[in-house]
């Protein structure tokens, strides 16, 4: 709804009846422009205290209830000038106009009795009338509905971001804050639906990997067997949800961590040493994971090698020459009885041939004994030597052995005196592979050794120019760090190790079937698995597309709100943090963080991003209005400008509380904006003591432009 | 190809049924399950791999299990699928020639009591792989804490003996 | 109704994962709607998901949904 007026009788320092107090707004950037402790923030008070019967109070700082706030909620001028025994009210209206041009009037009424020139009874509660314009008459609102009418003035789950004071905006934007952002990104992007549907997909993934398995025992040949491993699998399962959970935690734990660090870091003072630095090890950080990588690969391929480089074969060689004796052995007989068994088909060797004995050893050798001249393996004459070794000419013996096994056991013997040069060098081989695995580890220990040093540079670089206790903090928050990292890494190599369990138990288990399992109840195991991952995917889809959309446009404002000022750069980013909530910070060109010590730009980003997602929704701007108070006062002048106009700009209604533009010239910055209405407010003292507070009231008047 | 030859490699030998949590655990069953979920990293790719290592680790450390006629076998796949065949034909060779089967005698014999003699064979390399196994669980059982060691297994080959 | 199905479904539509794991290509899985059917299980499973939960109904319901859809392709092979 947009705010078309508000009147205050004796609230606070308006003294006087809702005539005498009466601000009329339009669409647009309304201003109420008034110095310090001229009831700025009392009027900001006056919206809160309408919707949602509470005051700020100043002192504490905090927001308290009607009812502990009792009669200091009344004009004091007005407490002063009550007889005793009479009653004195606190009022204040607030009319709204809805998309559909409905009226309504909200009036919250508390009231107090005086019981001497010191005493008052307060009521216990504030009273609130709701009234809708039907045809020109107000007519009450019946008190159920009183809350949904509330509702429509202000959003509930964005109120924070809409209705704020300008110290507040810090708090809105938290790093610490774990809800507020998220709660808000929760809202805009409807995420709770997708977490509903995880959390439905979720209950009937495990009822149906429980169905399945009670339908895998039903065709199982072992029942008992098939049980407990059942209920292994269901410990494991346990063992597993925990390990998770603690991962969570450690994870949460090692980035707060990790942030901590990058706070103190960045309040060292040499900037560009200390760019130096963080560039340095983050080259060697993306480094180390690159080699990390690479030693992965080749450790996953090591086992390979048993079989590609034949290191099986080490000290196999004994066994092999024992195979070879033995069929030097066998040769000789089975050509023996090859002879006697067929006198007419005796082979005779040439004569000056050696004998096959000899001509192994030619083989081994390499070498031919009768001419002297080396024959090398695979060369002509190795081949040679090799051929006189063969059976034969291809004529048949089969009638003479029943199974004639001497091509196979010659083959068998061939191969393996192939592999003898293979297998001498397989040591060679191991070692080379083991030393390239040695320097990758080496590289990577140097790396991480490096990055360690450059951690205490920082806490040198700290410790030159920073307290006691920042230095302790850095040593602590390291120290975490470190924990932290330990923790997770072993966690995560526990819940890698329970999976590998996990699996090998169900293998276990499907390895007990024996007839066809329901196939209804693997189908729902399937699909429930495939829904579950499919909503988790999905689900951070949309998230990360509502960040990104809200970095466009806060990147969109930021760069419309200093436009006037090169002197800021950056671009806003919304940082997902390991608890799952959203920190914004500025980067630069190569992402690195900018951390100034200048308070306006920060705000100014903060600012940016609060707009951002008030119309990311576009309801939420064009149907709500944004109510401020002081907003700009943490930023440098010559950015407020810039504010005031994407104010203008991008909301359909605002109203802002302000000490700018309090000389008139400054005022000409209006004309190109989208204005409402401009009041002037000023706290009066009408008998000429500023120090009377019981003489207090705020004159009013309307600035035309 | 010779019928020695054809029955050699027909050879189908096992490992004991006790024996059947550690092959799972160190070595990948089958390829034709669709399911992601069971290609998990082991460190053999294939039963038939690890089996050939536990041979030649029982051959190094002469760990030789003694197989009973009332032990029961598990068997997996004949030697003719083995991967590569030259390292096949190695194994073949060293369990030749460490049992007692006769080479020459083998060519003369009738097909069933070829088939008895080429069982020696088959249970030298059952026993060597069997006391392979043996062994390796051994190691294991002494110090749990190995199974995290990558490199294990290459490493009990290169020992000195 | 707690929202509004046709865009919870277009979403969804979008997704990578859903593409991985139903194997319907980008362009064929943009066509999907509540008006026909699929054909393809992961699909019409989530589509009954989506239906009931938008509707309105309480998780029961929505899982009985789901079974249901799964039991009728199932026994139509």
């Amino acid at each position: 709804m947009i705010i078309k007026s508000l009147t205050l009788k004796n609230f606070q320092c308006y003294f006087g009846d809702h005539v005498d107090n009466a601000f009329y707004f339009k669409e647009g950037l309304n201003l109420i422009i008034g110095d310090n402790a001229s009831g700025k923030s009392k009027l900001f008070d006056a919206f809160f205290w309408v919707l949602k019967d509470q005051i700020f109070n100043a002192d504490e700082r905090v927001f308290v209830f009607t009812r502990n706030y009792k009669e200091k909620l009344i004009s004091d001028k007005a407490k002063r000038n009550a007889q005793v025994g009479a009653k004195l009210n606190a009022e204040v209206t607030l009319i709204a106009e809805s998309s559909q041009e409905t009226l309504y009037r909200l009036t919250r009424i508390y009231g107090a009795r005086k019981l001497d020139e010191r005493q008052w009874e307060a009521d216990s509660q504030s009273k609130l009338l709701v009234d809708e314009d039907k045809l020109g008459r107000w007519v009450p609102v019946r008190s159920q509905l009183h809350d949904s009418v509330l509702r429509r003035v202000i959003s509930r789950d964005v109120e924070p971001y809409m209705w704020f004071q300008g110290e507040q905006v810090d708090g809105l934007m938290d790093l610490t804050d774990k809800s507020t952002l998220t709660n808000v990104i929760n809202v805009l992007s409807n995420i709770q639906i997708y977490d509903e549907l995880l959390t439905i997909s979720t209950e009937g993934r495990g009822r149906a990997e429980k169905a399945l398995r009670k339908a895998q025992q039903k065709v199982t040949k072992d029942q008992d067997r098939a049980d407990s491993i059942g209920r292994e699998i269901d410990a494991i399962t346990l063992e597993i949800a925990r390990s998770e959970t603690d991962i969570e935690d450690y994870r949460a734990s090692l980035e707060t961590a990790k942030d901590r660090i990058e706070e103190l870091v960045n309040q060292i003072d040499d900037a560009a040493k200390k760019t130096e630095l963080k560039k340095e090890a983050e080259r060697l950080r993306a480094e180390m994971i690159a080699d990390e990588a690479s030693l992965n690969k080749r450790l996953s391929g090591i086992y390979k090698n048993l079989f590609t480089k034949y290191w099986i074969l080490r000290g196999s060689q004994v066994s092999l020459d024992r195979y070879s004796d033995k069929y030097k052995e066998y040769f000789t007989r089975h050509n023996k009885a090859l002879a006697e068994a067929t006198a007419s088909r005796v082979r005779e060797l040439p004569r000056d041939i050696p004998q096959p004995i000899h001509v192994n050893q030619m083989l081994v050798k390499e070498r031919c004994f009768v001419c002297g001249r080396e024959a090398k393996r695979e060369s002509e004459a190795y081949k040679h030597i090799l051929n006189l070794l063969s059976p034969g000419d291809g004529r048949s013996d089969e009638h003479v052995f029943a199974n004639d096994g001497s091509k196979f056991f010659q083959k068998l013997y061939n191969n393996s005196l192939e592999l003898k040069r293979t297998i001498a060098g397989v040591d060679e081989s191991i070692n080379s592979e083991f030393s390239l695995i040695q320097q990758y580890r080496g590289e990577i220990k140097k790396k991480e050794n490096r990055i360690k040093e450059i951690r205490g540079e920082f806490t040198e670089l700290l410790e030159d120019d920073s307290s006691e206790n920042i230095v302790s903090a850095f040593r602590t928050h390291e120290a975490n760090r470190e924990k932290y990292q330990e923790l997770l890494n072993r966690e995560n190599r526990k819940l890698e190790a329970a999976r590998v369990r996990k699996i090998q138990k169900v293998t276990e288990l499907d390895s007990l079937v024996t007839g066809a399992v329901d196939e209804l109840a693997r189908a729902e195991d399937r699909i429930y698995a495939d829904l579950v991952e499919v909503i988790r995917s999905t689900r951070n889809d949309v998230f990360d597309s509502l960040i990104s959309e809200l970095e466009d446009t806060a990147n969109e404002l930021f760069s419309e709100m200093t436009r006037r000022n090169r002197a800021i750069t950056g671009r806003i980013r919304l940082k997902r943090m390991a608890t799952g909530n959203y920190a914004p910070e500025i980067v630069d060109s190569d992402g690195y963080v900018i951390h100034s010590t200048n308070d306006s730009n920060i705000i100014l980003v903060k600012l940016a991003l609060i707009m951002a997602i008030l119309m990311s929704r576009g309801k939420l701007s064009e149907n709500y209005s944004l109510i401020s108070d002081a907003p700009t006062s943490k930023m440098a002048k010559n950015y407020t400008v810039g504010f005031y106009e994407a104010l203008s700009k991008n909301f359909r209604q605002s109203i802002v509380m302000t000490y700018d533009f309090l000389e008139g010239s400054s005022r000409e910055e209006f004309s190109n904006f989208n204005m409402g209405r401009v009041y002037s407010i000023a706290s009066e003292y009408p008998s000429g003591d500023r120090m009377d507070r019981s003489d207090l009231r705020v004159s009013i008047s309307e600035v035309s432009l | 190809m010779s019928k020695i030859e054809s029955r050699v490699y027909r050879i189908n030998p096992g490992y004991l049924v006790q024996y059947e949590e550690f092959i799972r655990s160190h070595a990948q069953f089958g390829g034709g399950s669709e399911d992601e979920k069971y290609r998990q990293a082991r460190t053999f790719s294939s039963v038939y791999e690890l089996y050939m290592y536990a041979f030649f680790i029982g051959l190094k450390r002469a760990a030789r299990k003694a197989i009973y006629p009332e032990d029961r076998l598990k068997t997996f796949w004949e030697m003719e699928n083995w991967k590569p065949r030259d390292l096949v034909d190695c194994l073949l060779a060293c369990a030749i020639s460490e049992s007692n089967v006769d080479m020459n005698r083998l060519e003369v014999l009738g097909e069933a009591e070829m088939g008895e003699e080429l069982s020696k064979v088959r249970r030298t390399i059952e026993e060597y792989a069997n006391g392979g196994i043996v062994y390796l669980l051994g190691l294991f059982e002494k110090e749990p804490d190995l199974v995290e060691d990558e490199m294990l297994f290459i490493r009990l080959l290169s020992e000195q003996d | 109704m707690r929202c509004d199905r046709d865009e919870v479904l277009k979403r969804f539509l979008k997704n990578a994962e859903l593409r991985k794991r139903s194997g319907i290509p980008e362009g064929e899985l943009e066509k999907v709607s509540f008006s026909q059917d699929s054909n393809n299980l992961l699909v019409e499973s989530l589509k009954a998901m989506i239906y009931t939960y938008c509707g309105g109904d309480a998780n029961p319901t929505i899982q009985r949904s789901i079974q249901t859809r799964i039991k009728r392709y199932v026994s139509q092979r």
